[in-house]
């Protein structure tokens, strides 16, 4: 289980085996919500470039993976940039972050048990603010029932995977099973794998009134046992939203 | 339930504790509970050691009758010893003693922590906001987590007093942690104390090989007293064994430096070798400075001006003064605020960033603030 943050021009072929793997959603689909809600974010850490990516969540605001934001080593991440609905060369929106934060502190600080431990991914959640609305105001709501991964609602998780895509494309997968709790709030899926520079995409559901929710954000992804591993929206993640994002 | 290795203050509470119940006027403790008054033991027990320790089936050293309260405490003590305690039988015993008269709910917890005996709840020990406690891993650090809520809302002096008490021995990282937020809630001008309670912590070799939660969070002290000379320890920690304690170290770090901007970065012009060797995460405690205050603005500019510090470094920090970031959690003593991010700030920082172009301050970093300027631009 590691991280899946994309170093630029990353590409490692690799097989995955049976579970789902994400696909392209095609442009067409890519501007239309939600998809369109979801963008790739660009960010420098120390001396390297990376790509993750996040989702309008409030009307100035994207949620994405604590990880594309701070690092032990090299600190807070800066240049961040998030390009919604990137489809090739261009996005519907380019916006660089004017606000970071990261929901961690002293006990649950990112990495405090080593950045390949499920602990640590179940407190690996962020968010950046930008100057003005991202996407004319809308955005797509978070929900914090955790029925919405693990029962039998249909879920889609989406991101602009790096490593066997170019990156400049959306993409999704949907897992054959439920999500499974591990510890805290991270859950995870066996039926499905996620690429690196799928981080802070988000995990969608309809909820019961058929409203597409970010029920989840991906954080984690393994090749070998195949795996996805993301930070379920809990009541926690609801009430940082709602009181540091807007 | 664990066994907890007794403590060799727990004869001395047990004693305590006897001589406490022995000496409970049986006919005050037959008053109706709703009598305010409060109990003769409060002093022996303040003055106890607090050893945490769990007494497997043993009863009450005297056959005293007591107060409905700590009969309370005393049932819920015995179901958890057994494990038969349920979290909503915790949750309603909070409750009784959160709506009771403040007075009797102190005296009746204090009379139970007098006792020094103690059971696991299972939970990990987790805070909540208001820096109360989301689960407390025993009923003694429950207790204290709840004497310290009533005597504050109530503005009764006995927990500060008990958790001075406690803090006199090495008890337990969790007991501390909630004592050094009992006694800072009591008393907002005790830093000095809290501070010497802290390095006392970070010095026990036995609680920093495994540090818990309680003693991570205890690092908010640091935080709380805003105090710089706190930047250099913590630093040394980031290279701690412990990934655990660098990281919460770190954290405690970025947030002293959010707290206390310009006496943390007055202490790190002047002590150059601190956090050299991670230059880009010295620049983000610059990165909190308010160049629309002029002390601020004239620290950074020494900043800039060290040729010890690398154009890299430098670049960062203006990177980050464009965007500031913050951790958000629910601390021991202080709170997560968004840093200021009025129309001042931002003024500030476009203003001084014009100025140092048009004066060729910073030549170097020419490039650098034209990105800022250019960012900030609407």
């Amino acid at each position: 289980m590691r991280h899946l943050l994309s170093a630029a021009l990353l590409a490692l072929p690799t097989w995955l085996g049976a579970a789902e793997s994400p696909q392209s959603v095609g442009p067409d689909l890519t501007r239309t919500f939600p998809y369109s809600m979801v963008g790739q974010l660009l960010f420098q850490s120390g001396n390297g470039l990376y790509g993750g990516s996040g989702t309008v969540i409030r009307p100035s605001s994207a949620l994405t993976a604590g990880h594309n934001l701070y690092d032990f080593n090299n600190g807070w991440s800066t240049g961040v940039v998030f390009r919604r609905a990137l489809s090739g060369n261009t996005a519907l929106s380019r916006q660089p972050a004017r606000r970071i934060y990261v929901l961690a502190g002293y006990r649950e600080s990112l990495g405090r048990f080593g950045a390949e431990d499920a602990r640590s991914f179940a407190n690996d959640l962020g968010g950046i603010v930008f100057a003005g609305p991202a996407a004319g105001g809308a955005a797509v709501d978070t929900s914090a029932d955790t029925t919405l991964l693990t029962g039998a609602t249909a879920n889609l998780a989406l991101g602009y995977g790096a490593e066997f895509h170019p990156g400049d494309e959306l993409l999704a997968v949907s897992p054959k099973t439920a999500f499974q709790p591990v510890t805290g709030a991270f859950f995870l899926n066996r039926s499905l794998s996620f690429e690196a520079g799928m981080s802070g995409g988000p995990v969608l559901a309809r909820n019961s009134r058929g409203q597409w929710r970010v029920s989840g954000v991906v954080v984690a992804g393994s090749n070998e046992p195949v795996s996805g591993g993301i930070r379920a929206v809990d009541a926690q993640a609801v009430q940082f939203i709602r009181q540091y994002l807007r | 339930m664990t066994h907890l290795k007794p403590h060799p203050g727990f004869w001395i509470g047990l004693l305590c504790a006897a001589i406490v119940l022995w000496l409970w006027p049986r006919d005050k403790s037959a008053l109706p509970a709703e009598k305010p008054e409060l109990p003769p033991s409060t002093a022996p027990a303040a003055s106890a050691p607090a050893p945490s320790i769990k007494l497997a089936g043993a009863a009450p050293t005297a056959p005293v009758q007591t107060p409905a309260l700590f009969q309370k405490i005393e049932a819920f003590f015995l179901k958890l010893q057994k494990g038969q305690a349920t979290e909503s039988e915790l949750s309603a015993l909070r409750q009784q003693l959160f709506t009771a008269n403040p007075k009797l709910a102190i005296q009746a917890i204090l009379q139970f922590l007098g006792t020094n005996r103690d059971a696991a709840t299972g939970a990990e020990f987790a805070l909540g906001p208001g820096g109360l406690l989301q689960n407390a891993p025993t009923l003694r650090v429950a207790l204290m987590d709840w004497l310290g809520k009533i005597a504050r809302d109530s503005r009764l002096p006995e927990a500060a007093a008990f958790a001075r008490s406690v803090l006199n021995s090495k008890t337990s990282p969790e007991e501390w942690a909630v004592s050094l937020r009992n006694v800072a809630w009591q008393d907002p001008q005790s830093g000095a104390f809290l501070s010497v309670k802290l390095r006392e912590m970070l010095l026990d070799s036995d609680w920093r090989k495994n540090p818990s939660a309680g003693f991570l969070e205890s690092l908010d002290v640091a935080v709380f007293v805003k105090d710089p000379q706190w930047v250099g320890p913590l630093a040394s920690l980031l290279r701690d064994p412990q990934p655990s304690l660098q990281r919460a170290a770190a954290v405690a770090l970025d947030r002293l430096s959010e707290a206390a901007p310009l006496a943390v970065m007055t202490y790190l012009n002047a002590h150059p070798e601190t956090s050299a060797e991670r230059p880009l995460v010295r620049a983000d405690y610059f990165a909190k400075a308010d160049l629309s205050q002029p002390l601020h603005r004239e620290t950074v500019e020494t900043y800039l001006d060290r040729a010890d510090v690398s154009l890299r470094e430098k670049e960062k920090f203006l990177q980050g003064l464009a965007t500031p970031a913050s951790f958000v959690s629910d601390n021991l003593l202080t709170t997560s605020q968004p840093a200021p991010e009025g129309p001042g700030r931002r003024m500030g920082l476009e203003q001084t960033v014009r100025g140092w172009i048009q004066s060729s301050r910073f030549p170097a970093l020419r490039p650098a603030l034209e990105k800022v300027l250019a960012a900030e631009e609407p």
